[in-house]
């Protein structure tokens, strides 16, 4: 029989007392008090975040877990919402208002399905489904409109800061679903000459506006690839298992998360070449109808509102936060 | 063995559900504030934790069923405008029983 010197090289540590979780991840050891063989394992999992003010759902999303924003939405299946709110981590509070932006002011009729990116400080949404050119940004107080987008445009994906942004493909006015990639520089939008194909909306990106992988969407029909993006040009890499419209992601181009996938709160790992499952949210929130963070790192992420299924029985106000922990685990021969 | 039971429970936000009671036991909320827990040691007491009142299949689904009707019936006293914004006529949610 093989053994794990063979494999490994090397023979498993005897110790008395298990090492610290937080600085063993990979390691094996025979724990010689309890007479067990050991591992720390690296698990992540949603757990409940604490709930937006209000019900809301196809919300723009933008910062990291722990300084976040949701940007506007839903309340309801006819009524969109002029708030901002900023998450730190623990509570949401109220930024600044969106609706001047909209049509129907102070009751906005469009002010959702936006392109946002950036930080809670320093963030930009383009478009909306009140489908224009718009860009506006925000200084973790209010919203200024700047430059315009090349085209009218809505439920397009972004990635980057306020002042390096890539805008990804989405929808226009009819005949509708385009391929422009466009990036932004803080205060002038460039069309790249190099597109995004298929054309389609409800993408989900992660990365900067040099780095990003693209996965999802569509437009007449579901693009089930994966691309990423160099800065100047594409390349097909490993397509994810779910190969939904509509989901949310964030991380970067080397370690993506991405959820919110179909109707079973399904998530993904992307690790610069493969995708594995990861653990489910406990909410479903339907077809990337829930805003997400843009975090540095896809072992962390942040989901808040949606709507439960499709068509929506419920908008939500829950939000589910993404984390990995170190832990140690016992191993047995079943 | 049942695989799951079922409760009705308000979330609270932050710690209603943990990292940790996601390793311990399954968990999938749904419409009604019902819930979808493991059965086991860990999920009945996550479930008594929250003042959860424990419901049967049945009584889960019908809360279930309620909402996705309640919905549904929103949804078609909409115009035909405000449906294509909306989206799709909420679907039927067919809770796990096993």
């Amino acid at each position: 029989m093989t053994t794990y010197k063979e494999i490994f090289g090397k023979q498993i540590k005897n110790l008395s007392s298990d090492p610290p979780a937080a600085t063993s991840e990979g390691q094996m050891w025979y724990n010689t008090t309890s007479n067990k063989f050991k591992s720390t394992l690296s698990i992540g999992a949603w757990s409940s975040g604490n709930n937006l003010p209000q019900v809301v759902a196809y919300n723009g999303g933008a910062g990291t877990q722990t300084a976040a924003l949701s940007i506007g939405g839903q309340e309801g299946n006819t009524s969109a919402i002029n708030n901002t709110y900023e998450y730190d981590g623990s509570s949401w509070s109220n930024g600044g208002p969106i609706a001047a932006f909209f049509s129907g002011f102070p009751t906005p009729t469009g002010s959702y399905y936006f392109g946002a990116a950036g930080t809670q400080t320093a963030a930009l949404i383009v478009g909306g489904a009140e489908v224009n050119n718009r860009t506006i940004e925000y200084d973790g107080s209010s919203w200024t409109q700047t430059g315009n987008y090349p085209s009218q445009i809505t439920q397009t994906t972004m990635n980057g800061i306020q002042t390096a942004a890539i805008a990804i493909s989405g929808a226009g006015p009819p005949p509708g679903y385009t391929t422009t990639v466009a990036t932004y520089n803080g205060s002038a939008w460039t069309a790249n000459p190099v597109a995004f194909n298929p054309a389609g909306r409800r993408m989900s990106s992660a990365g900067t506006y040099t780095a990003t992988i693209v996965s999802g969407g569509g437009g007449t029909t579901t693009n089930t690839s994966a691309q990423e993006w160099d800065g100047s040009s594409w390349t097909t890499v490993g397509a994810p298992s779910v190969p939904k419209n509509d989901a949310k992601s964030t991380g970067i181009q080397t370690l993506a998360l991405k959820f919110g996938i179909g109707t079973s709160g399904a998530t993904e790992q992307y690790n610069g070449s493969s995708w594995t499952t990861a653990a489910n949210t406990a909410v479903n929130r339907d077809l990337a109808t829930a805003g997400s963070s843009n975090d540095s790192s896809g072992t962390t992420g942040l989901t808040m509102g949606g709507k439960t299924s499709s068509g929506s029985p419920a908008f939500i106000a829950s939000t589910e936060e993404f984390s990995t922990v170190n832990t140690i685990r016992t191993l047995t021969s079943s | 063995m049942e695989l799951f039971m079922y409760g009705t429970a308000t979330n609270t936000g932050k710690g209603f559900f943990t990292h940790q009671d996601r390793q311990d036991f399954y968990l999938a909320g749904h419409p009604g504030n019902v819930w979808v827990i493991g059965k086991n040691e860990k999920g009945a007491l996550w479930l008594a934790a929250k003042n959860g009142v424990v419901k049967t299949h049945a009584e889960a689904q019908a809360i279930v069923t309620a909402e996705v009707e309640a919905a549904q019936a929103d949804y078609d006293a909409m115009s035909d405008e405000q449906k294509a914004i909306s989206g799709n006529r909420p679907g039927p949610i067919t809770l796990p029983y096993a």
